[in-house]
């Protein structure tokens, strides 16, 4: 009797930390196909976003990972800062996701990132792992909506460009959004100047720098690598390691991005500029 | 090289390579009962390939006393054909036995023209019942159709398995986690689970099993299915 009350305390006591270990075995969150389901049904009703830039030339902030939380706020802001003072970006950003670090703060993080929907600028976030600790996935979905969908960015003389968001939390797409994922890019086959696909998990791993991050399993990994192969994608947006990284596959550019999150080795934000090639620039928050 | 190619060609490299050592083998171990080749059926589904099935071998046996080869090679209608090899020199210990594992694996995911190699090694220790090892690999993951190529230095390499009965019991079950299979080696952060055991039909002849279960995002810490495989067949080992 004594051991399971102990294993049992102990449980709960781990449970009521900030890192959410019964995940390792059993997320609290909805399934991948579930949580697709929901974005999907946010989808049908608000449609798809299409943007209009000014130039054919035209520069979007990417940020991955800020892992915000009441005290760690400050890269965000810079960040924030930094897009609004930048007069010639695209009226649009890209988050990959981790948002937050621990339970309870999407709140927080929407409240930091407020004055860029206030200026405007519209926001287009997937969720990562730590957004849907703790059964947070709803709590998510209920202040941003969706975390599969695709925007697309229409420039006046290059044609347009698409951007395809997907959510891989769990190291899966699962079954439904990778059939989905299929059909948007098998439709937009020769349609687009560019094609952007932006993920949460990085595909590779050429090094150990976060040492315990995961990657998709292989089969997935080389399912997805030759469908954005077949389909024309140009660069694979990821986060989740913490640590930049550039790798070419079947032709198609894989970009794992630097974390915002403070405290890290290297923070910082990227900013990508969309022209004739996709350029990636990496600003460095001291 | 085409996939049908390479295909063709690892089966015979296996057969030349691996099979001709049970005939050969000069197995001078008082009980070469260890030398052992199967045939499974194999059947799974996953997130990504929904349902497949497919056929496998494997050879394990005694080449010298302290020198064991285990192999295994496996063809699934979802278009993969992979080949593993384990090269174990072990020496008895005061309680179990050390090993050490230089592995060997070659997979043709063909469906997506992807080919990948692996050299690792590791050192474990064994007693009747738990067999542990943990070492490093490095990957190289190839693309058919260009020059682009993907490697992936130093991941950990690692299997934790508990054996029920002690060896030589008329059946036997063992189960436990690793990042790899008889037939495939994934990242140390997409851990396999594995339950497999025999039963021994007669003297030489045993029926065996096996079960993979795979999650996925335990290391996100949003741990997910993602599939499982499951093999049945039959076991022959050979006296020298």
């Amino acid at each position: 009797m004594k051991k399971p009350c102990l294993l049992l305390m102990m449980a709960l006591c781990l449970s009521a930390c900030n890192v959410d270990w019964l995940g390792f075995v059993y997320t609290r969150s909805a399934d991948a196909d579930a949580r697709f389901a929901q974005s999907l049904e946010y989808n049908a009703q608000a449609g798809y976003a299409s943007i209009t830039v000014p130039d054919d030339s035209y520069r979007v902030y990417v940020l991955t990972d800020a892992h915000v939380t009441e005290k760690e706020t400050r890269n965000i802001d810079r960040f924030v800062t930094d897009f609004l003072a930048d007069g010639t970006a695209a009226p649009f950003w890209i988050n990959l996701g981790d948002s937050v670090n621990d339970k309870g703060q999407e709140g927080i993080f929407e409240s930091h990132i407020s004055p860029l929907g206030a200026a405007g600028l519209r926001h287009f976030p997937t969720a990562g792992n730590h957004d849907v600790y703790f059964g947070e996935w709803n709590e998510w979905a209920s202040r941003f909506h969706t975390a599969t969908y695709w925007f697309e960015v229409i420039t006046p003389g290059r044609g347009k460009d698409l951007f395809i968001a997907l959510e891989s939390a769990s190291g899966t797409l699962g079954h439904s959004q990778r059939a989905w994922a299929e059909e948007i890019l098998t439709e937009s086959q020769g349609k687009y100047a560019h094609i952007t696909v932006y993920t949460h998990t990085h595909f590779w791993k050429r090094d150990n720098s976060q040492t315990t991050t995961g990657n998709f399993a292989l089969e997935e990994t080389y399912d997805l690598a030759d469908l954005f192969a077949r389909t024309g994608v140009d660069i694979v947006l990821s986060g989740h390691d913490h640590a930049a990284e550039t790798t070419v596959f079947k032709g198609v550019r894989y970009e794992t991005l630097e974390s915002l999150k403070m405290n890290d080795i290297s923070p910082g934000y990227n900013i990508l500029t969309y022209g004739k090639a996709i350029e990636r620039n990496f600003v460095p928050i001291e | 090289m085409s996939g049908k190619k390479q295909w063709l060609t690892l089966v015979l490299a296996w057969l030349l390579g691996v099979l001709p050592m049970v005939a050969k083998a000069p197995c001078k171990t008082a009980d070469c009962d260890s030398c052992e080749v199967a045939v499974l059926g194999i059947g799974g589904q996953n997130r990504t390939w929904a349902g497949y099935g497919g056929g496998a071998l494997q050879v394990s046996l005694p080449v010298w006393e302290h020198l064991h080869i285990q192999s295994g090679l496996q063809g699934l209608s979802s278009g993969v054909m992979t080949g593993l090899i384990h090269v174990q020199p072990v020496f008895p210990v005061k309680k179990g036995e050390v090993f050490a594992d230089v592995t060997g694996y070659y997979g043709g995911f063909y469906k997506y023209g992807v080919s990948e190699w692996l050299a690792g090694g590791s050192v474990g220790w064994r007693n009747e019942h738990i067999s542990a090892q943990i070492g490093l690999s490095v990957r190289w993951i190839l693309d058919r159709d260009s020059s682009d190529k993907v490697v992936e230095p130093v991941d950990p390499f690692y299997r934790i398995a508990y054996r029920l009965k002690a060896g030589g019991a008329p059946w036997n079950l063992t189960g436990g986690v690793a990042n790899y299979s008889r037939y495939q080696v994934e990242r140390a952060m997409e851990p396999v689970f594995f339950l497999e055991g025999y039963y021994r039909l007669g003297e030489r002849l045993s029926l065996i099993g096996e079960l993979n279960i795979k999650p996925t995002g335990m290391f996100h810490l949003v741990a997910s299915w993602y599939g499982f495989s499951a093999g049945i067949g039959l076991s022959y080992r050979f006296a020298l």
